[in-house]
C-alpha cells in the first residue's frame, strides 16, 4: 500500500514546504527556522526508510520500466512538432531501482546530518536554510528522475544554492571557490545538455493518450511519432531512429557523445584532472556544506556514469573501460599523495575524497557485478564516512578557527571523546576490517582484479598511502605535546556527537553485516552488467585495446 | 522561361487598385499608432501646465495596448497543408520588370509593400508588450523625472518608433524595409539623446547617429544593387528572379550579389548590434535613459531579427549548404555569429559598469540568436522567436533592476553594488533571477530559449545524418559558460561582497553602522514580479509559448515554398 503513495514526489518536494515556511517566519526566530529544516529533513529520512523497507530487491529496473519501483509518470510537456524538431514529449517520470535507492537513502541521512551541522551558522540564517532546502530538492530529484530533461533540471538546480552557500557563508577565499565550482560544473553540464539534445533527436516512440489510444496526427491521421527524453528509451537501441545521429553501435558520434557526457560526470566525481575545484570548494565551504558536498554531490557523478554513461552507451563504456580503470587508479594514488602533502586538515580530507572516489571509478570499470556493487557501496560508505570526517574538522575549526594540522598536538589528552570518534572515523576511512569501507573496497578489488589486474594491483598502493596519511595525521594532531594556546579546548559537545554517532553506527553495522544494502543493489547491477556485456565479450574488447 | 500565356495586365491593375484601398484594413494597428502619435503631440501641448506629466506616458500605454490588441485580431488560424500565402497585403503593386506574370494573380504572390501574416503579428505583439513594460518602467525612472517637461515628446516618440518597429518584420519590399528601419532609427536617435544635457547622453546620441547613418547608407546601396540585378525591390520577386534567371547570380553578377547581400546585412546587423556593427551599443546603452536602453535592446533587436529572418528566408529560402542555389550565406552568418557572441562575452568580462556589462552581453545574445538564424528554416525561426520572447522579460527585467538601484544609490558601478543584498533583498533576488535567466540556467525562461536554440543548431542534416553546425553549438555553450562569470560578478557583488565603505571603516578601526535599507513602493515591486513570474513559469511550463511560435512558423510552410 505504501508503495502506491507518490513517495518520490514527497521526498523530493517536501523542502518546498520548508522553503515557504522559512520564508514567512520572522528573521529572528532562529530556533524555529532551524527546526523547520531539521524537521523537513527528518521527514525525508522517514520516507527514505519507508522506501527502504518496502523496496523489493529482486526487481531489476535499469532499462525495464516495469521493474522500477515507486514509479510516478505524468505527461509534462507535449509539443506537436514541425520541421525536424519533431514532436516533443517530456514526462514527470520518477522511479527507483537498485542504482538509485541506496543513493536516496544516503542523501536522506546526509541531509539530516547537514541540517544539524548547520546549527553553527550564525549569519543570514533564513537565507541559508532556504538555500539548503533548495539544494535538498536538487539532490533528491537527481536521484529519482528517470526523464533526462527532468534529471538535467534537478542537476542544475543544485548549482545556484551551492554557489551561494559557499559564497556567502564560506571562508576567506569563498568567492573564488564558489565561482570555480559553478563554472566547472556548468561547463560539464552544458556538455551534457548537448548530448541530451542529440539523444532526443535520435529516439522515437509512439505515445498513448489518457484512454490508451495511440495519439494520432490531425494532419495525416497516422500515429504521431514522438521524440522523448525518457532515459529508458534512450537505453534501448531499437528505439533509435534508423540512421539518426546517435543510432547504431560504436559510431564516432556515439564516442563523441560518450566523452561529453562522461566529462559532465567526471567533473562531479571528481576525476583527476578535473578535480581542482574540489579542494577549494571544500576548504571554503562551511562544515555542513562540505558534508553535503562530499557526502552526496560527488555521488551524483558516479550515479550518472552508472545510469547514463553505461546505460545509454554500453558498448563505448565497454571499449573504454581500460581507460576508466586507469583514471580510477590515478584518482586513488594521486588523491592519496596529495592528501599526504597537505597541512590543512580540511584540504587533506578533501583529497582523501578524491582518492576514495577513485575506487568508484575502478569498480565501475570492472564492469562485473562485484565491481559495480562495490562501487555503489563505496559511494554509500564514503558518503557516511566523509561526512564524519568533515564534521570532525568542523568541530575543531569551530573551537580554534584554524585547520593547520601542524598547529595541533596532544589533543588526545585534551579532548578524549573527540579523539575516540576521530579514531573511529579515521580507521573507517583507511578501510579497517569490520568497518563499512573495507567491504566496499574489497568488493571493488575483487571485481576489478578479474578484469584489470594491473590497475588493481597498482591501486592497492592507494590503501597503504591512505593508511599512511591518516595515521600520520592522527599522530601529528593527537599525540605529542599540546601547544600552550590549546590548553583549554572544550571537548566535543552533545549536538556534535548526535550527528556523528549515528554515522558511526552505520559504519560499523554495514561493516559487519552489509547484506541489507547489497541486497538492494544486486539484481539491478546484474541487469546493468548484462546490458553492457550484451555488446561483445569483454575479453575481446580488452584484448583489442591491449594490443 | 517562356510565358505560357500573357495575362490581361489591365485587369490585374484594376484588381490591384481595388485591393489597395481594401488593404488598409490590415493596417489598423499601425493606424492606431499613427493616430496616437498625433494625439500625443496635441496632448503635450494642452497639458503643458499640468502638474503630473505622467499622463502622456499613461496615454502611450493605452495606445500601445490598443495597437497590440488590434494586432492580435490579425492572427489567422493555420490551415493544414496550405502553402504560405500572404494573408493580407498592404499596398500591393504590379510593377515588376522581369517577372513574367504566368502563374497566379499578383495578389497571391505577395507583391506588396508589407504583409499581415502570423509572423508579423507575433513581432507586433512582442513589441507592444516590450513597449508597455518600457513605459511602465519609465514611470519610475529618476532620469526621466528630472526632465519631466519633455515627457510628452518622449511618449510620442515611442509611439512613433513603434510604427517603424511594427512594419520592420512585416515588410516585403526593400524600400519598405528601409523606410521602417529609418523610422525606428530616427526616433531612436532622439530617445537615446533624451538626457542630452549629460555628457554620456550627448555621446550616446551622437554615436548612434553616426553609426546609424553610415550603416543605413551602406544598406541602401546594397538594396540598390539588388534592384540593379533583379529589377525589383520586392523580396519575393527577387527570389523568383534569382531562381528563374541564372544570369542574375552567375559570372560577375555572383560577386555583385554577394556584395549586395553583405551590404544589406550591414544595416540589419547594426539594428541587432552584431559585430562588427556594434560600436554604438555600449555607449548608447550607457548614455540613454535606462527604459530607452531596455527598449532598444529588446524591441529594436527583435524587429531587427524579424526583418533579417524575413529577408534571408524569403530571398534565399533553401537554407542548406547543398541546396543553396545562389549563395552560401549560412557559413558567413555562422562566422559572424561566433565572432559576435565571443566578442560580446569577452568584452563584457572587462567592464566595471553594470550597464556596459549588459550592453556587451546583449551583443552576445545577438550572436546566440544569429546561430539559430544560420539554421534558418522552421527550426531556426521558431528558436529565435522563442528566444526573443524569453529575452524580452529577462532583459527588460535586468534593466529595470539596474534602474531601480541607480535611482537610489546613483551609480551603476559594480563596486557600488556591494552589500545590496541586505539593503534591498527583493531587487537583489530579482536581479539574480534575471541574470541566471540570461545565462540560461534551468527553471528560468532563459534556459528554454537556449535549449530550443541549441536544439535548432544541433538539428541533424536530414540528408547526410551529420551535424553540420556542431561547432556552432559548442561555441554557444562555451560562451554561455563565459557569460556566467560576468553575470555572477554582479550577483557576487550584491550577495557575497561587503561594501567598500565598511571595509575602509574597519581598516580605520571603526565599526561600520549598516548602510540604510532601500525601500520600494508597491507598484515597483508589482512590476518586478510581473517580470519575474513569466520567467519562472516559462521555465517550467513552456508549452504555450512553443506552440504559439510553432503555429507562426507552420504558417510559412517551409517545406513547401513555391516558385
Amino acid at each position: 500500500m505504501i508503495s502506491e503513495l507518490p513517495l518520490l514526489t514527497f521526498i523530493t518536494f517536501l523542502p518546498v514546504v520548508g522553503i515557504v515556511l522559512t520564508a514567512v517566519v520572522a528573521k529572528d526566530r532562529i530556533p524555529i527556522i532551524r527546526g523547520i529544516t531539521l524537521g523537513i529533513t527528518l521527514l525525508q529520512l522517514v520516507i527514505a526508510v519507508l522506501i527502504f523497507l518496502n523496496y523489493n530487491g529482486s526487481l531489476a529496473g535499469v532499462n525495464d520500466a516495469r521493474s522500477f519501483q515507486f514509479v510516478e509518470r505524468l505527461p509534462w510537456i507535449r509539443l506537436s512538432g514541425l520541421g525536424i524538431f519533431g514532436n516533443l514529449a517530456i514526462d514527470y517520470f520518477m522511479g527507483l531501482d537498485g542504482l538509485s535507492v541506496a543513493m536516496v537513502l544516503l542523501s536522506a541521512i546526509i541531509m539530516v546530518v547537514g541540517a544539524v551541522a548547520s546549527f553553527s551558522i550564525h549569519r543570514h540564517i533564513k537565507g541559508y536554510f532556504i538555500m539548503y532546502l533548495l539544494l535538498d530538492i536538487g539532490v533528491m530529484g537527481t536521484f529519482c528522475a528517470l526523464d533526462f530533461f527532468l534529471f538535467y533540471i534537478f542537476w542544475e538546480l543544485m548549482l545556484l544554492p551551492m554557489y551561494f552557500l559557499i559564497g556567502i557563508w564560506g571562508g576567506p577565499r569563498r568567492e573564488y571557490a564558489a565561482i570555480k565550482f559553478f563554472l566547472y560544473t556548468l561547463l560539464g553540464s552544458v556538455a551534457m545538455l548537448l548530448v541530451m539534445i542529440g539523444l532526443y533527436f535520435s529516439n522515437q516512440v509512439l505515445l498513448f493518450d489518457g484512454a490508451h489510444h495511440l495519439i494520432m496526427s490531425p494532419l495525416t491521421h497516422k500515429p504521431e511519432v514522438y521524440h522523448t527524453f525518457s532515459m529508458l528509451r534512450m537505453m534501448d537501441p531499437s528505439a533509435m531512429v534508423p540512421g539518426s545521429i546517435l543510432s547504431g553501435l560504436g559510431t564516432t558520434w556515439r564516442y563523441i557523445a560518450f566523452f561529453a557526457l562522461f566529462f559532465a560526470f567526471a567533473v562531479k566525481i571528481p576525476m583527476v584532472p578535473f578535480h581542482t575545484w574540489l579542494p577549494d570548494a571544500h576548504v571554503e565551504a562551511p562544515t555542513a556544506i562540505s558534508v553535503v558536498l562530499a557526502g552526496v554531490l560527488l555521488k551524483m557523478g558516479g550515479y550518472g556514469i552508472l545510469r547514463l554513461s553505461l546505460g545509454i552507451f554500453p558498448e563505448i563504456a565497454l571499449s573504454l573501460s581500460w581507460y576508466m580503470a586507469m583514471f580510477g587508479f590515478i584518482n586513488i594514488v594521486y588523491g592519496a599523495l596529495c592528501a599526504m602533502a597537505q597541512s590543512d586538515f580540511k584540504r587533506l580530507i578533501a583529497y582523501s575524497s578524491v582518492s576514495h572516489m577513485g575506487f568508484v571509478l575502478l569498480g565501475i570499470a570492472a564492469l562485473n557485478s562485484q565491481g559495480m556493487v562495490g562501487a555503489i557501496m563505496q559511494m554509500f560508505n564514503h558518503g557516511t564516512i566523509t561526512a564524519m570526517l568533515f564534521l570532525i574538522v568542523g568541530v575543531l575549526y569551530d573551537r580554534t578557527q584554524t585547520r593547520g594540522v601542524l598547529e595541533f598536538g596532544g589533543l588526545a589528552n585534551q579532548m578524549p571523546k573527540y579523539f575516540a570518534i576521530t579514531v573511529i572515523a579515521f580507521f573507517a576511512a583507511l578501510g579497517l576490517p569490520a568497518m563499512s569501507l573495507f567491504i566496499s573496497e574489497a568488493l571493488v578489488f575483487i571485481g576489478s582484479f578479474q578484469t584489470w589486474q594491473t590497475w588493481t594491483i597498482v591501486s592497492t598502493l592507494g590503501i597503504i598511502l591512505t593508511a599512511a596519511y591518516f595515521l600520520w595525521t592522527l599522530q601529528r594532531m593527537f599525540f605529542g605535546a599540546t601547544p600552550e594556546k590549546w590548553n583549554n579546548l572544550p571537548d566535543i559537545n552533545g549536538r556534535e556527537l548526535a550527528s556523528l554517532i549515528p554515522l558511526a553506527v552505520i559504519v560499523f553495522a554495514l561493516g559487519i553485516y552489509p547484506a541489507p544494502v547489497i541486497d538492494l543493489l544486486t539484481s539491478s547491477v546484474n541487469a546493468l552488467v548484462s546490458i553492457v556485456h550484451a555488446h561483445g565479450p569483454l575479453e575481446h574488447a580488452a584484448a583489442a585495446l591491449v594490443r | 522561361m517562356p510565358p505560357s500565356s500573357v495575362p490581361d495586365l489591365s485587369s490585374v491593375a484594376r484588381l490591384v487598385q481595388a485591393y489597395s484601398a481594401y488593404s488598409l484594413n490590415g493596417f489598423v494597428p499601425e493606424v492606431i499608432l499613427v493616430g496616437g502619435f498625433l494625439i500625443a503631440i496635441l496632448l503635450d501641448v494642452f497639458t503643458r501646465r499640468a502638474k503630473s506629466k505622467s499622463i502622456s506616458i499613461y496615454f502611450a500605454i493605452v495606445v500601445l495596448a490598443m495597437a497590440g490588441i488590434a494586432s492580435a485580431f490579425q492572427w489567422q488560424p493555420f490551415v493544414a497543408g496550405q502553402p504560405w500565402k500572404p494573408g493580407h497585403l498592404i499596398f500591393p503593386y504590379s510593377q515588376t520588370l522581369f517577372i513574367p506574370m504566368v502563374h497566379e494573380s499578383v495578389l497571391e504572390r505577395g507583391y506588396a509593400m508589407a504583409v499581415v501574416d502570423n509572423f508579423s503579428v507575433f513581432f507586433k505583439l512582442l513589441i507592444s508588450v516590450a513597449g508597455i513594460f518600457m513605459l511602465l518602467m519609465s514611470l519610475a525612472s529618476q532620469e526621466l523625472r528630472e526632465r519631466s517637461r519633455r515627457l510628452g515628446e518622449y511618449s510620442s516618440l515611442i509611439i512613433g518608433m513603434c510604427v517603424g518597429l511594427y512594419l520592420m518584420p512585416a515588410s516585403l519590399d526593400l524600400t519598405m524595409m528601409y523606410i521602417s528601419l529609418e523610422l525606428v532609427s530616427i526616433a531612436g536617435y532622439i530617445l537615446a539623446g533624451f538626457s542630452r544635457d549629460t555628457e554620456h547622453g550627448a555621446e550616446a546620441a551622437l554615436k548612434y547617429i553616426m553609426f546609424g547613418a553610415l550603416s543605413s547608407g551602406l544598406m541602401i546601396y546594397g538594396f540598390s544593387l539588388f534592384y540593379g540585378l533583379t529589377g525589383t525591390t520586392n523580396i519575393i520577386a527577387i527570389r523568383e528572379v534569382l531562381a528563374l534567371n541564372p544570369a542574375t547570380h552567375t559570372g560577375a553578377n555572383f560577386y555583385i550579389l554577394w556584395i549586395a547581400t553583405i551590404l544589406a546585412l550591414v544595416g540589419m546587423g547594426y539594428k541587432i548590434s552584431a559585430v562588427p556593427f556594434h560600436f554604438w551599443t555600449p555607449d548608447v546603452y550607457e548614455g540613454a535613459p535606462t527604459p530607452v536602453t531596455a527598449f532598444l535592446s529588446v524591441a529594436s533587436k527583435a524587429a531587427g531579427f524579424g526583418l533579417l529572418i524575413r529577408f534571408l528566408i524569403f530571398v534565399f529560402p533553401e537554407g542548406t549548404k547543398t541546396a543553396a542555389p545562389v549563395l552560401d550565406w549560412q557559413t558567413a552568418l555562422a562566422i559572424g555569429s561566433i565572432v559576435t557572441m565571443t566578442f560580446g562575452n569577452l568584452a563584457a568580462l572587462l567592464q566595471t559598469n553594470v550597464r556596459r556589462i549588459l550592453a556587451y552581453s546583449s551583443i552576445a545574445h545577438a550572436g546566440y540568436m544569429m546561430a539559430a538564424l544560420v539554421v534558418g528554416k522552421a527550426d531556426g525561426t521558431v528558436a529565435i522567436m522563442i528566444y526573443l520572447a524569453t529575452y524580452l522579460f529577462m532583459q527588460i527585467g535586468v534593466f529595470y533592476a539596474v534602474m531601480l538601484i541607480a535611482n537610489k544609490i546613483g551609480s551603476e558601478e559594480i563596486d557600488d553594488y556591494r552589500g545590496l543584498m541586505t539593503r534591498t533583498p527583493l531587487v537583489s533576488s530579482a536581479m539574480v533571477i534575471f541574470l541566471l535567466s540570461l545565462t540560461g540556467i534551468p527553471l528560468t525562461a532563459g534556459f528554454i530559449g537556449k535549449f530550443y536554440l541549441l536544439a535548432a543548431v544541433l538539428t541533424p542534416d536530414a540528408a547526410t545524418h551529420s551535424l553540420p553546425w556542431l561547432w556552432l553549438a559548442v561555441g554557444v555553450i562555451v560562451n554561455s559558460v563565459i557569460s556566467l562569470y560576468y553575470y555572477l560578478r554582479v550577483a557576487a557583488a550584491m550577495f557575497l561582497k561587503r561594501p567598500l565603505r565598511d571595509m575602509a571603516l574597519e581598516r580605520a578601526g571603526q565599526t561600520a553602522p549598516p548602510l540604510p535599507a532601500i525601500q520600494f513602493g508597491v507598484p515597483v515591486s508589482a512590476l518586478l514580479l510581473a517580470l519575474i513570474v513569466p520567467i519562472l513559469v516559462l521555465g517550467v511550463y513552456f508549452q504555450p509559448l512553443v506552440d504559439f511560435a510553432s503555429g507562426v512558423v507552420r504558417f510559412f510552410n517551409f517545406d513547401n515554398i513555391r516558385y
